[in-house]
């Protein structure tokens, strides 16, 4: 089982498409550094600091929380948050889906038991899903730190969130493990969403189609919620931590719930005796 | 071996740079500290000794009715936190404008700013502030359900409450309760 995680692990981060999804994010955070965080730094910042002696003086200096892409409401943020489960699955989604094309999943049904490598590749899915959702927060987060301080927030100068949203107990008080929890959120999130390509692998014929059905199921939520007038409980949404009203936070686990039962009775099927693989 | 051991010192270097970088970053900017007054306790801050006297939470009825108000109850379930504050101008001029409508009360991962509308209702005397003389203020923010949650509401009239009068350099607040 370590040997057979270990090998789709490899599969899944040692290859050209996953350094061509990091160039892309990367390319993103850049975008929203030069855009948002330097003019922040070089222009406005040195301005309010001007103020602050002055008799109208300054209510708030921003620093690196203000301009993270988690937090700052930019085109870029929208962007990342609506690309990500397309990103998620290029490197990886699809293999399962070429490894039954292929008949590459004979050969492994040979030498292991299928439970083990359907396991090996759920966690792969998850974790790479993961690991490419939380990777363009954490370096948009690391970039910020180079250059502004990690700012006190105090609730009557700020505008992210209130009372209502989730966790903003923590945001206020201590910030720096609140970021850590939109992290977290983010890595379960996309990599759940990402584990969608397994259910798809044996539902559709193209690969395309497969690589897809992530971003297909977290548009396709938005879409409807924004029909029912739920919006706010798409995962497109509440990805965001700081946009998740505490109120829909059992809408939400039910839902994620039902996600994760899915995506498991998918696994179990496709693992027990009865189902074929060779 | 000797790739991974480069590899590991090339790491290891960017990790003190980045590390020694951020504290560089940190250790020279400003830190905003809090600091808190009791009720009852006087704050100087730009010209002005502000103390708190006292806080109550009411409905729009009841503060209407103790007020003498005329405040419209017919957009949302709101309820009004209001403050009995003392000021005194100790500038250097005969008087000055009170400053009092730039605060905001806070608590918890709430805030709002003081209801102009409420404040000028409350107040009739004079906002130029003579020199040495004390004047008393009340301030009301409103507290509208749709900013909490159901049970957060429930317990609103418990919550402990701060007015924050002044954010940066320092952040100065007068407790409220």
């Amino acid at each position: 089982m370590r040997q057979l995680i270990k090998n789709e692990m490899q599969r899944a981060f040692k290859n050209k498409k996953f350094l061509i999804v990091i160039l892309i994010e990367c390319i993103i955070v850049v975008m929203h550094f030069r855009n948002n965080v330097w003019p922040m730094y070089s222009k406005t910042i040195p301005f309010f600091k001007s103020m602050v002696d002055t008799e109208k003086g300054m209510d708030y200096i921003p620093g690196a929380y203000y301009v993270w892409l988690g937090i700052k409401a930019s085109p870029f943020r929208t962007v990342i948050f609506a690309i990500i489960p397309i990103l998620a699955a290029i490197p990886y989604g699809a293999t399962l889906y070429t490894d039954i094309k292929t008949n590459y999943i004979t050969n492994i049904a040979v030498r292991y038991d299928k439970k083990a490598y359907y396991f090996s590749k759920l966690v792969t899915m998850f974790v790479s899903g993961g690991i490419i959702g939380a990777f363009p927060f954490v370096l948009s987060f690391l970039t910020n730190a180079t250059i502004l301080p990690l700012e006190k927030v105090i609730p009557a100068t700020t505008t992210f969130m209130g009372q209502l949203s989730v966790f903003s107990n923590v945001f206020y008080s201590n910030t720096l493990l609140y970021v850590l929890f939109y992290l977290i959120v983010v890595f379960v999130g996309f990599g759940i969403i990402n584990c969608f390509c397994f259910l798809a692998a044996y539902l559709f014929e193209n690969r395309f189609v497969v690589m897809m059905t992530p971003f297909t199921i977290y548009f396709a939520m938005y879409v409807i919620g924004n029909f029912m007038g739920k919006r706010n409980i798409s995962p497109w949404l509440y990805l965001r931590l700081n946009d998740v009203n505490r109120n829909d936070i059992g809408k939400i686990l039910t839902q994620v719930g039902i996600a994760i039962v899915i995506i498991i009775a998918g696994y179990l099927i496709k693992s027990s005796r009865k189902a074929d693989v060779l | 071996m000797k790739k991974k051991l480069i590899i590991g010192l090339v790491i290891a270097a960017l990790f003190i740079t980045y590390s020694a970088r951020v504290y560089y970053v940190n250790a020279t900017s400003l830190k905003v500290v809090k600091v808190e007054y009791e009720v009852g306790q006087t704050v100087e801050y730009k010209d002005f000794l502000y103390t708190l006297k006292s806080t109550k939470i009411l409905n729009v009825d009841e503060l209407n009715q103790e007020f003498k108000l005329k405040i419209r109850n017919d957009l949302y379930d709101v309820k009004y936190i209001v403050s009995e504050i003392e000021m005194e101008y100790t500038g250097d001029k005969d008087s000055a404008q009170c400053l009092l409508l730039n605060a905001n009360f806070q608590s918890g991962a709430w805030s709002n700013g003081e209801s102009a509308d409420a404040f000028f209702q409350m107040n009739t005397n004079s906002m130029k502030l003579e020199k040495g003389k004390k004047y008393t203020f009340y301030t009301a923010g409103g507290l509208g359900k749709i900013m909490f949650t159901d049970d957060d509401w429930k317990k609103v009239n418990n919550m402990k409450f701060e007015l924050v009068i002044a954010t940066y350099p320092e952040e100065i607040v007068l407790k409220c309760n």
